[in-house]
């Protein structure tokens, strides 16, 4: 059909293990802003946005220095060309499924 | 329920009187609903009181409501939907729909005249007011 990845890599947050740290937000600003109390904010809240090959590296980073084991770089489906219904993809319910 | 902008949940119908004031009685639910909060994800744990705090000062009328008015909003944006339940989105969806229907209270609050029944105590489920 094309040749668009199959698949993406996202981060994933676990916000009950999630103790606010703030070394992912440091490490990754890209893609983690901290909010007021030092909680991290992915850009599709408890999960990122697909991460760019270039940020791979400092994804893993993020991932691996966080104390509480609370951030995840998960392979995912790729999702659906359809920029205004993102939740409607099977990815999306994939990803509910496994919460 | 979701195509009608609406969302599984617990109905709760309070009859108002005519003189008291909803940001004031909106304050007293968010009190409630921050204590009750599981305190397991940050967003909730610190960010229900906080707004509860933010509309405390709303609904009192202090020099510092119009700053409160705003902080509030902007943390409205960063609570929702960053919790493991939709115990903290549904508080946040009753607030903006405070906001929303009480607009005109809010104004006045803002501008430093609450309603007659702002500072009037509600009895709140386990005793608290």
């Amino acid at each position: 059909m094309n040749a668009l990845p199959r698949t993406v890599l996202r981060l994933h947050l676990d916000p009950i293990a999630c103790e606010g740290h703030g070394l992912c937000a440091d490490l990754l600003p890209e893609h983690i802003a901290l909010d007021e109390w030092g909680y991290p904010i992915l850009d599709d809240l408890l999960r990122s946005t697909p991460i760019a090959p270039g940020l791979v590296g400092p994804a893993r980073a993020a991932v691996a220095a966080c104390p509480t084991l609370a951030l995840r770089l998960r392979r995912d489906p790729a999702p659906a060309r359809q920029p205004g219904r993102p939740r409607r993809h099977p990815a999306d319910a994939a990803d509910a499924a496994d919460h | 329920m979701r195509a009608g902008g609406s969302a599984l949940g617990v109905p709760i119908l309070l009859a108002l009187p005519t003189r008291s004031c909803g940001l004031a009685r909106t304050a007293h639910l968010l009190d409630h609903l921050a204590d009750e909060s599981a305190g397991q994800c940050g967003p909730c744990t610190f960010g229900l009181p906080a707004i509860a705090l933010d509309l405390r000062e709303i609904a009192r009328g202090n020099p510092g409501a119009p700053a409160a008015a705003n902080r509030l909003v902007r943390r409205l944006g960063t609570i929702a939907g960053r919790g493991a339940c939709a115990h903290p989105d549904g508080a946040v969806r009753l607030v903006r729909s405070a906001l929303r229907v009480f607009a005109h209270d809010l104004d006045a609050h803002c501008r430093g005249l609450p309603c007659a029944g702002a500072t009037e105590a509600y009895p709140l489920p386990g005793g608290r007011r």
